[in-house]
């Protein structure tokens, strides 16, 4: 019997299992446990997914060991790779790359819309500058399938309503079907208190499966406006012993997610 | 034949007010030039880029910038956001001009193409426009969707980092990418790439296709001049200078003193060249940094 995975372990692993061998996912800087995530779906579930790092497309044959986390934007991240990615026409293949990508936020409210510039000042300067919203302003408008992922839940991040939108989710539950948007907003939003997805009323925030520790109380405790489903929602089901090994000796050899 | 120039020669030749776009995309950052500017080169200066990273901070801590439009200012997880930018932002002295990687390439995409504007989907919904009103929000007519026009973004001057170059600015890079840089050097009136090293013509010649960047106005040859970023095929990240560099910028916020005033800025504000800078950082710290070409 194996220790039971960590929780940047889980996030690996539930990752995986929202990656298809049809995906062709961007991972973005810094992104430890979802670049694990893609690497183990590759090999186990998803052969023929495609994964960028880095601006480089990786090379899956060789197995997918990561390195552990780093400044960000790592060469090693994309070696190795069979192929390289221009920056400047990166958004140029916008109907099929990315098909999966994952975003952060200094805040991210109940429908999911974002926040990388932080808080604007009365006199419109800033009161409190984030670095920036790199891509996501873009790729949340265009990219099918968006997921949130958070290193941490607690009530100054998720918040009632964003200072400023960087990257938009699902807007005011209507928004995208009335600015005529191809796209979905996220369907999921992965945290250290459970998964959570967009299937409340008005594509409000609704907690699938709660992680160990995280009770209904402490859930609505860390989070600024109300959770639905946070009483019924069952704890998540642990990892499989074979993807957990999977990822152990093949991706994560270096032990990077456990700490 | 391209103006072969020193980093302070270059930095001399940008004028005062200049819009100045910043190649590389966290690393590949033109930094010997950017660190003329800020040791004397011109002030008032509106900053286009980079495509993400913070090459621009010291730029910034010395005073040399009024407004930068840029992605993304920070080198996670050793810097979340660069310090000295920040506290400029937070205290109005520079003015940020929102944008994102998509919405920054259009708009040099449109000067390139001498458009006044592009048409973009993503930033629709979001308060780009509210935080940036060079953005409008308009219905297609003939599709109907909502879409963000963005305004075309010139450049005065392109300062871009690459591996090497011939005598004529042919220039070629290492690597997996050419990140933005072409988008910059179109966008601009004028084009100044830093390189590691000058290659001969004839290796041009005979391998066109590895030419990214054709006939650019002026190269600057600064070995090892991209530090304390990586640079394709010469340099890994200083993680530790960098490090240094963001304590120190905010033990002086903490103190109350101005960031120009942090030991990190000042020791490199006394300098007179870049070769001095290299002295600083130290034959060894570079040696151990160094990849093979």
């Amino acid at each position: 019997m194996s220790a039971p995975p960590t929780a940047l372990e889980m996030d690996a692993i539930l990752i995986s299992r929202m990656l298809s061998s049809d995906d062709c996912t961007l991972v973005g800087a810094g992104l430890t446990a979802p670049r694990a995530g893609a690497f183990l779906a590759g090999l186990t579930h998803a052969p023929g997914i495609r994964l960028a790092q880095s601006l480089g497309w990786l090379d899956f044959r060789s197995g997918g060991e990561i390195s552990p986390p780093h400044d960000g934007l790592d060469i090693r991240d994309a070696e190795p790779c069979d192929a390289t990615i221009d920056d400047y026409l990166v958004f140029d293949d916008l109907g099929r790359f990315p098909t999966f990508f994952i975003i952060g936020g200094l805040e991210i409210d109940r429908n999911g819309n974002t926040n990388l510039w932080g808080r604007p000042g009365a006199d419109g300067g800033w009161e409190r500058r984030g670095a920036g919203a790199i891509g996501t302003t873009t790729l949340a408008a265009n990219c099918p399938r968006v997921v949130i992922y958070s290193l941490r839940h607690e009530p100054r991040m998720f918040v009632e309503s964003c200072a400023a939108i960087s990257a938009l989710g699902w807007g005011d539950g209507e928004t995208r079907t009335r600015l005529g948007l191809r796209t979905p907003g996220p369907e999921a939003c992965l945290t250290p208190a459970g998964l959570f997805d967009y299937g409340g009323p008005r594509h409000q925030m609704r907690l699938v499966a709660r992680r160990p520790g995280w009770t209904p109380d402490r859930i609505a405790e860390c989070t600024g406006f109300p959770v639905h489903d946070v009483e019924v929602a069952p704890e998540l089901e642990t990892a499989g012993e074979e993807e957990l090994a999977v990822l152990r000796s093949r991706v994560d050899v270096t032990g990077a997610l456990r700490g | 034949m391209a103006e072969l120039l020193t980093p302070e020669e270059a930095a001399r030749s940008i004028p005062p007010g200049s819009t100045l776009g910043i190649g590389g995309l966290q690393g590949n950052f033109p930094m010997a030039t950017l660190r003329a500017i800020a040791r004397g080169g011109p002030g008032g200066l509106h900053l286009v880029g980079p495509a993400a990273g913070m090459a621009p901070e010291m730029l910034i801590a010395a005073g040399r910038a009024v407004s930068i439009r840029a992605t993304h200012m920070g080198c996670d997880p050793v810097i979340p956001i660069a310090p000295a930018y920040r506290a400029a932002v937070e205290s109005g002295a520079l003015e940020v001009r929102e944008c994102d990687e998509g919405t920054l390439l259009m708009a040099l995409r449109a000067a390139g193409q001498r458009l006044p504007y592009l048409p973009w989907r993503g930033g629709v919904g979001t308060d780009l426009a509210r935080l940036n009103p060079e953005y409008v929000e308009y219905v297609d007519p003939p599709s109907g969707i909502t879409l963000m026009r963005i305004p075309a973004q010139p450049v005065d001057v392109a300062l871009l980092r690459a591996y090497e170059a011939d005598e004529y600015g042919n220039v070629r890079y290492r690597g997996h990418s050419h990140f933005a840089d072409p988008a910059f050097a179109k966008a601009a009136a004028r084009v100044i790439v830093e390189v590691e090293r000058v290659a001969d013509h004839d290796s041009f010649v005979a391998d066109p296709l590895r030419t990214a960047l054709h006939r650019v106005d002026a190269i600057v040859v600064t070995p090892l001049g991209g530090h304390p970023f990586r640079a394709a095929g010469s340099l890994r990240q200083d993680d530790e200078w960098l490090r240094r560099w963001s304590v120190g910028i905010k033990e002086a916020i903490a103190a109350g003193e101005p960031v120009i005033e942090a030991d990190v800025v000042r020791r490199e504000l006394r300098l007179v060249a870049e070769e001095d800078y290299l002295d600083l950082v130290g034959a060894d710290r570079l040696m151990a940094l160094r990849v093979a070409g």
